[in-house]
């Protein structure tokens, strides 16, 4: 049937950013179809020119409410690699529990809080209250929970961390504290896989979309990579040479956007935990491949709204191997380590980590004083903003045979499926229809 | 019951007058001596709905933040979060509403928040990026913190 349609979804959001969704349609034909972020310059890499070293971290951790720890780790990392500072094991394990805090708090309320209402068929996560997927959602708030203690633990706040620091921790988690966390981690496990089979019986409500794209992570030989690895992609395999990574993200301007929108080896491409589980699946923990089992999820998969579901096995992994890391810092013994000594040097650093939406880069120039001379901070949410252009452009023609509403709430779907950075991503919902 | 008081700070300090809850949190937790063992300070950040867990901890929280309640730039007030909803055609929002407001509602229905929740505002006037206050919420920063105190020891009485 031809047909005009146009929808106009506007966002305004307060922290993360403004998107909208247009589409218009005329007489069956698609005129136009836009992910048009409208989101206010911050200005973060000036706000850090002049800082002394060791306030770059606590500034940056303001960036982003959610991706407070993995901000902090980016920059601690570049600010380190500058000045030549060297960590500890037990500072790289205490760090390592930290991101897997930061991302299992991030995916369990995007996955639980977002997505669970559109698999559902409800309107947002306050319609699951007192419904027959009540005891689901208390097993969500219980993981959640589980996630912000153990960032509270670890990190010394539930967001926006204080007790991380160039070169190691102010503050480290007692024995007992390491002990009850771990306890509490074995019976978040047995609720995280209850919650998996709750999905698995929804899952049909997961649109059957795929398009072929490149997908880029971190990578490392013997573990799942979120902390450190060389960068990777699903089309031209690992590029060690972490200083080059501009010629990897390739970030670009587009008239509909006030982000910046990158590519690399095709005109866009996805990060996040379905890139990170297509280029290191073989990683995972027994835990996490199992969830992936249930969900048949296998690398290589390109449909986008599959990332929900590696939100689901890396919250399983993330716990698997927390307790690994647990076990390994109680056997070799905590020790309450002196900050190294830093001298002051001019220098360059990189700091790449794995965040929940996937490569987050930090780049610093510190002069001879310590300062800060210049800094780039590459967001994955805009390495993913093309990536969503080009999936919307294949997704729609699939789509209009549906009601304005239906059309609507897949387009929605689609850019909630990417976990965008705008924090809350069911006040998507501000909706205008022109009618020609 | 024992009463726990959470006194939270929300708003990010790298967005001007949003930054002032936190800000402020900075300066209680500086005088902290001054309050009793029941209280609890909290930074908050823009966590939004990542702090859901958090509020059932408490049996009263105290929420600081930029508060647009249509006053003259930097006037504060203490308000109740039930008068806040039914003022919701006077408050065109605090900076978080779409998180704080909805994150509330929400552990309010799941059984999972304090019995009282307050909102110190003080009515912002740039919340655009930078890491200064404007110079009228500067001004009156001293005064705002005293008045906060106030009313947090108020609170405390009940």
């Amino acid at each position: 049937m031809k047909r005009d349609i146009s929808i106009n979804v506007e966002h305004v959001t307060r922290v993360e950013g403004h998107g909208n969704i247009v589409l218009d349609v005329k007489n069956g034909k698609i005129e136009k179809v836009q992910w048009q972020i409208s989101e206010a310059p911050r200005f973060f890499e000036a706000m850090l020119r002049g800082r002394r070293y060791d306030e770059l971290r606590s500034i940056t951790s303001r960036i982003c409410g959610i991706c407070s720890i993995g901000h902090s780790l980016a920059s601690l990392k570049a600010t380190e690699n500058a000045l030549d500072v060297s960590i500890s094991e037990q500072t790289g394990m205490l760090r390592r529990l930290a991101i897997n805090g930061e991302n299992m708090q991030s995916h369990i309320l995007h996955v639980g809080y977002l997505v669970l209402p559109d698999l559902l068929g409800v309107g947002g996560a306050l319609s699951l209250v007192g419904s027959t997927h009540h005891d689901a959602l208390l097993k969500v708030v219980k993981l959640h929970r589980l996630s912000n203690e153990m960032s509270d633990l670890i990190c010394g706040r539930t967001t926006h961390p204080i007790t991380l620091q160039v070169g190691g921790f102010s503050k480290i988690p007692s024995k007992t504290h390491l002990e009850d966390l771990k306890r509490r981690l074995e019976g978040g496990l047995k609720t995280t896989l209850g919650v998996a089979e709750l999905i698995h019986n929804v899952a049909d409500n997961i649109p059957d979309f795929s398009r072929e794209t490149e997908y880029i992570a971190l990578t490392a030989k013997e573990e799942y990579a979120l902390y450190e690895g060389n960068l990777a992609s699903t089309d031209t395999g690992i590029h060690a040479d972490e200083k080059n990574y501009k010629s990897y993200v390739n970030e670009y301007f587009v008239p509909q956007s006030t982000a910046l929108y990158c590519k690399h080896n095709r005109e866009s491409y996805m990060v996040g935990a379905l890139a990170r589980f297509n280029i290191n699946s073989d990683y995972l923990s027994p835990a996490g491949k199992q969830v992936a089992e249930l969900f048949s999820l296998k690398s290589i998969n390109y449909n986008p709204f599959m990332n929900n579901i590696a939100q689901l096995v890396e919250f399983a992994h993330n716990i698997e191997d927390s307790l690994q890391l647990i076990e390994n810092l109680l056997e070799k013994g905590l020790k309450d380590e002196k900050p190294p000594e830093i001298a002051m040097k001019e220098g360059r650093g990189i700091g790449l980590v794995e965040v929940p939406r996937g490569l987050l880069i930090h780049d610093y120039s510190i002069n001879d004083k310590g300062r800060c001379v210049k800094a780039n901070c590459v967001i994955p949410t805009n390495q993913n903003h093309a990536n969503i252009q080009k999936d919307m452009e294949a997704f729609v023609p699939t789509l209009l045979d549906k009601s304005e509403k239906e059309i609507e709430l897949n387009l929605e779907m689609l850019v909630r499926a990417y976990d965008p950075c705008i924090s809350c991503s069911t006040h998507y919902l501000n909706v205008e229809f022109v009618h020609e | 019951m024992m009463r726990k008081i959470g006194i939270i700070g929300i708003g990010n300090p790298l967005r001007s007058d949003d930054g002032i809850g936190v800000l402020l949190l900075d300066k209680l937790i500086e005088r902290k001596k001054e309050f009793s063992q029941y209280i609890t300070f909290i930074d908050g950040g823009t966590g939004g709905l990542g702090l859901l867990p958090l509020l059932s901890r408490f049996t009263t929280l105290v929420f600081v933040d930029a508060v647009d309640f249509g006053g003259k730039v930097a006037e504060s007030k203490l308000l109740r979060f039930e008068d806040m909803k039914s003022m919701k055609t006077c408050i065109t929002s605090t900076t978080h509403e779409s998180d704080m407001l909805h994150v509330l509602l929400f552990s309010k229905q799941l059984n999972m928040s304090a019995d009282e929740i307050f909102f110190y505002g003080i009515q912002p006037k740039d919340t655009s990026s930078g890491t200064t206050l404007s110079y009228e919420l500067q001004k009156k920063f001293d005064f705002i913190l005293h008045d906060l105190i106030r009313c947090i020891k108020n609170v405390e009485r009940g």
